[in-house]
């Protein structure tokens, strides 16, 4: 299994995000053209966390692999730069609001870890 | 040689020596011998790391390789990055850890992974019989279970026989720092937050410990 393979990663442009399942011959295609600048990137068993920016806004990509095959359970952008959790059991993104006084909003991803 | 200490930055803790838990770290004030054998430890760190590279070649193959910050214009064998290594065989992979700054012929920092345990090796520097505690790693982890990788900060989590082991490393200043190596029987929480990213770990006693880097990003 392997997801946002680094050495396929083009930093500053538009990159894809794609993903191989273990018996796949094709790579999954998530997100494609997003003219992106990555700032970093978190890897656990089962979820996938890649911080950029564009040119006005903070984006945050979520993938997940569920079942077998992998998904882009979250794209999401703000202003302000998102917050990541990983604790032993799940990750969790916060991203905070467009505009101030609005409450930031929390994504939690369930780690299925291998025992 | 890249010259390593272990790094303080705004989140280093006495407890952040390598292999094992910083249980000495909570020492009371007047607990003068703990404190002397945390400062031996810390001392085992930092020449761990000084002599990483310079004893330890980097195995083969390659698993995978992270790049800290891809520039399109250098080709990938002279940018700065961390790869991990196989130094087993295909049936038993047994992981390394070799960092290279931009251009460098040679590896900054390659490391062991696995359980460490603190052995009192003599220092052949040393005339007198002075033992140092350094820490070995016998059995080699088998497989990456984390990675966090922001700006200049690259977290490892590997993992092996029940244990795990979160490594740290810093490109900064043009060189490649090892702050951390840390055994755990747990995944260590961490929090990307700005331009920070923060580890969490405990002591054997269950004081919480927590470790912020500067990314280096804006």
């Amino acid at each position: 299994m392997r997801v946002c393979y680094a050495d396929a990663i083009t930093y500053d442009g538009f990159p894809q995000i794609v993903a191989w399942s273990a018996s796949s011959s094709e790579p999954a295609v998530l997100e494609d053209g997003v003219g992106i600048k990555i700032l970093g990137f978190v890897v656990t068993e089962t979820v996938f966390v890649l911080a950029s920016e564009s040119a006005s806004r903070q984006l945050v990509y979520v993938v997940t692999y569920e079942q077998g095959g992998f998904r882009l359970a979250l794209h999401a952008g703000s202003k302000a730069k998102p917050t990541v959790e990983v604790s032993e059991e799940k990750v969790i993104v916060k991203v905070p609001p467009e505009e101030g006084g609005e409450p930031v909003t929390v994504h939690e991803f369930p780690i299925h870890a291998k025992p | 040689m890249q010259n390593r200490e272990p790094l303080g930055g705004s989140g280093s803790r006495a407890g952040d020596w390598s292999g094992g838990d910083p249980e000495q770290a909570g020492a009371a004030p007047g607990e003068e011998v703990r404190m002397i054998v945390l400062v031996l430890l810390l001392l085992a760190n930092m020449l761990m790391a000084q002599t990483a590279s310079g004893e330890l070649k980097p195995c083969e193959p390659i698993l995978t390789t992270f790049y800290p910050g891809w520039d399109s214009k250098v080709p990938a064998h002279k940018q700065a990055r961390v790869e991990i290594r196989n130094c087993g065989t295909a049936d038993k992979v047994e992981l390394q850890i070799v960092a290279w700054t931009a251009y460098a012929a040679e590896p900054s920092a390659v490391l062991k992974t696995g359980a460490g345990r603190i052995v009192w090796n003599r220092d052949p520097r040393f005339q007198g019989g002075l033992r140092l505690p350094t820490v070995q790693r016998d059995n080699a982890d088998n497989r990456i279970v984390r990675v966090v990788m922001a700006g200049n900060v690259f977290i490892v989590e590997t993992a092996g026989e029940g244990r795990s082991l979160v490594t740290v490393l810093l490109f900064e200043r043009g060189g490649v720092w090892v702050p951390s190596q840390k055994d755990s029987d747990r995944r260590l929480p961490v929090e990307l937050y700005d331009n920070t990213v923060t580890l969490t770990s405990w002591s054997q006693n269950g004081t919480q410990w927590k470790s912020t880097y500067s990314t280096g990003l804006k």
